[in-house]
């Protein structure tokens, strides 16, 4: 996929802007605030369908108008020609995707997610985070590229509310007695959609966990790997302390016997393993009134030669490996979805040591042809621009976006 | 702008209905001023006498003018069979179909834990005591196919069950007619599911 040209209106911090990227890489240099990471969504936005930033989308509209929009021409093989994507978002009206002039909606318009992947310091939260924003990693691996994930995800998290609610109420003798029967079809649909939530989660991570481990390897040079490790809260006591008990001499292996990472389990395992599960922690959870088995209480646990980067890690071993894990994404999607998404990376040299960015400039260039990125930073210095061969730099200031004086 | 009080309270009553905010409201109420008195009349005869005279039928709870609606007092109805439905509109949705001929029972909503809505509020002991008398040999699930629904539909199945009919389940999947090609992901993925030999 490839970003042929871009126009702006009323986004954010432009009122109106027009950009043609060079096919390659892109370095977008500008001074904070000068609205480079507002670029950078804006491609997202247009390619992908959401804004990859928290928060609310109509904050989008630049301060005082009432509309933006978002146009891009995109080509996606170069046998057709580029296709016309668009976002409005109007503070009356909302949000509108639109495909070749064709406004999308409900499940059509998440068929468009896996476009583009996003780097952003803010990132440093999958290491560092609570195992929820490890979740919403593999959660948004597999959205990408199962159109019903994110409906599934809903439905459990709908299932997992009115089941939390009967045990809460029971619990706090709010209501009487809660009968087994009441909450027994609440637990036979987590088991169902919770067993769907588990096997694309580790489908997703059969797929990233080595392509993560081989960037992890170029960025770092220490020889130490990194693995990605799935454990089902499931048969833990403690999920949430499961990995940070663990002596870094004896991590953490699989999760449960037979579930390696190239076998996906199939969905009588993962009904069975739940049940069971369910059975074994009824009492608990009674006594606390929630829901402690399924997949909303796993944990992906990211370890470094062993041990869980989370709390062992070095900062500069802690970014490597939340940049690693966005490029897995990259090398994920580009397989899945047999197309190359534009890879956004924000500030990412600022981030990264001398050796650690000539390590993602060999990564990058080893992408090869074809393979659009986007990087921004606030100036040269440290940016090994010998490192790109076809390399555009550009210059972002005062809502423009102009090709700078390059090297 | 204030209007005479009682185009005011015409207005403040229709912005109650569904799906009428304050300018259809006026809309209409501005209609009606318009209107001959007589029409006005019908519309708020109708509007009282469907009030007063539609009740839940004695058996399966649908809406009816009478003791028994016509459907549980038709003898040419197949009385070992019985669909289990959400709502009142869901059994003129069935009815349309002209291809069932059993009867029906409607529960007046789902299970929801999160609005405070058990079996006890729903209309599942009624159900049980149609059971009883043991003519009923199957039970059709039709509740919505959301999670309320289908939590709906496995408490019934499990309560069911024992008492020695069956319990079946409505199929979701693609719609009939339409090409593959247009089917969302989302339905093609469950009719996926679904599929059947042939």
């Amino acid at each position: 996929m490839r970003l042929q040209h871009l126009a702006l209106v009323d986004f954010r911090n432009y009122a109106a802007a027009e950009w043609s990227p060079s096919p390659g890489a892109n370095v977008l240099l500008g001074s904070n605030g000068a609205g480079k990471t507002n670029l950078l969504e804006a491609i997202h936005l247009v390619v992908t369908g959401v804004s990859p930033r928290a928060g609310r989308e109509r904050d989008l509209v630049r301060w005082g108008r009432e509309a933006c929009s978002v146009r891009a021409q995109v080509v996606r093989d170069e046998f057709s020609g580029a296709l016309d994507c668009q976002v409005v978002w109007d503070r009356q009206q909302g949000k509108s995707v639109r495909r070749g002039g064709k406004a999308l909606t409900g499940a059509g318009r998440t068929a468009v997610l896996g476009g583009a992947v996003l780097f952003s310091p803010g990132d440093l939260d999958l290491v560092k985070g609570p195992p929820s924003s490890r979740r919403d990693y593999l959660d948004l691996a597999a959205a990408k590229t199962l159109p019903r994930y994110r409906g599934l995800l809903r439905r459990y998290g709908t299932a997992l509310a009115h089941r939390n609610r009967l045990l809460a109420d029971a619990a706090s003798g709010r209501s009487r007695h809660l009968s087994l029967s009441e909450l027994q079809p609440w637990t036979q649909q987590l088991i169902t959609l919770g067993g769907e939530v588990l096997r694309h989660r580790l489908w997703a991570l059969s797929g990233l966990a080595a392509p993560a481990r081989a960037a992890y390897a170029r960025l770092s040079d220490s020889g130490e790997a990194l693995t990605l490790t799935y454990v089902p809260a499931a048969g833990q006591a403690e999920p949430e302390t499961a990995g940070m008990a663990v002596h870094p001499a004896n991590p953490p292996t699989t999760v449960l016997p037979g579930w390696a990472a190239d076998h996906p389990p199939s969905p009588a395992a993962t009904a069975a393993h739940l049940a069971q599960a369910f059975a074994e922690r009824q009492a608990d959870e009674l006594a606390r009134g929630l829901t402690l088995v399924g997949p909303h209480r796993d944990e992906l646990i990211l370890s470094i030669a062993g041990a869980p980067a989370r709390v062992f890690g070095s900062q500069g071993e802690q970014r490597s490996v939340a940049l690693s894990l966005r490029l897995a994404e990259n090398v994920f999607l580009r397989q899945a979805l047999q197309d190359t998404p534009l890879l956004l990376l924000d500030d990412v040299f600022s981030e990264l040591d001398a050796r650690r960015r000539m390590g993602l400039l060999g990564l990058l260039r080893e992408a090869g042809e074809g393979h659009q990125t986007f990087l921004t930073g606030t100036d040269l210095a440290g940016v090994p621009v010998e490192g790109f061969a076809p390399m555009a730099l550009f210059r972002v200031a005062e809502g423009r976006i102009a090709p700078a004086d390059g090297h | 702008m204030t209007y005479a009080r009682p185009i005011a309270r015409l207005i403040d009553q229709l912005t109650r209905l569904p799906g009428v905010g304050p300018k259809t409201a006026q809309r209409l109420a501005f209609h009606m001023l318009g209107m001959e008195q007589s029409e006005v009349e019908q519309i708020a005869k109708s509007m009282v006498d469907a009030r007063v005279s539609v009740r839940r039928c004695d058996v399966c709870g649908d809406l009816t003018d009478q003791r028994i609606c016509p459907v549980c007092g038709d003898p040419g109805r197949e009385r070992s069979m019985i669909c289990v439905v959400e709502r009142p509109q869901d059994v003129a949705a069935m009815e349309r179909t002209r291809q069932y001929r059993g009867l029906y029972h409607v529960l007046h909503g789902a299970i929801a834990p999160l609005d405070g809505i058990g079996p006890e509020q729903i209309r599942i002991r009624e159900l049980v005591a149609r059971l009883q008398e043991g003519t009923v040999r199957e039970v059709i699930v039709a509740t919505n196919p959301d999670v309320e629904g289908d939590a709906t539909a496995l408490f019934l199945a499990d309560l069911l069950r024992p008492l020695g009919v069956a319990v079946t389940r409505l199929a979701r999947g693609l719609p009939v007619g339409g090409d593959l090609e247009y089917a969302d992901e989302v339905t093609l993925g469950k009719a996926f599911e679904g599929r059947r030999e042939v």
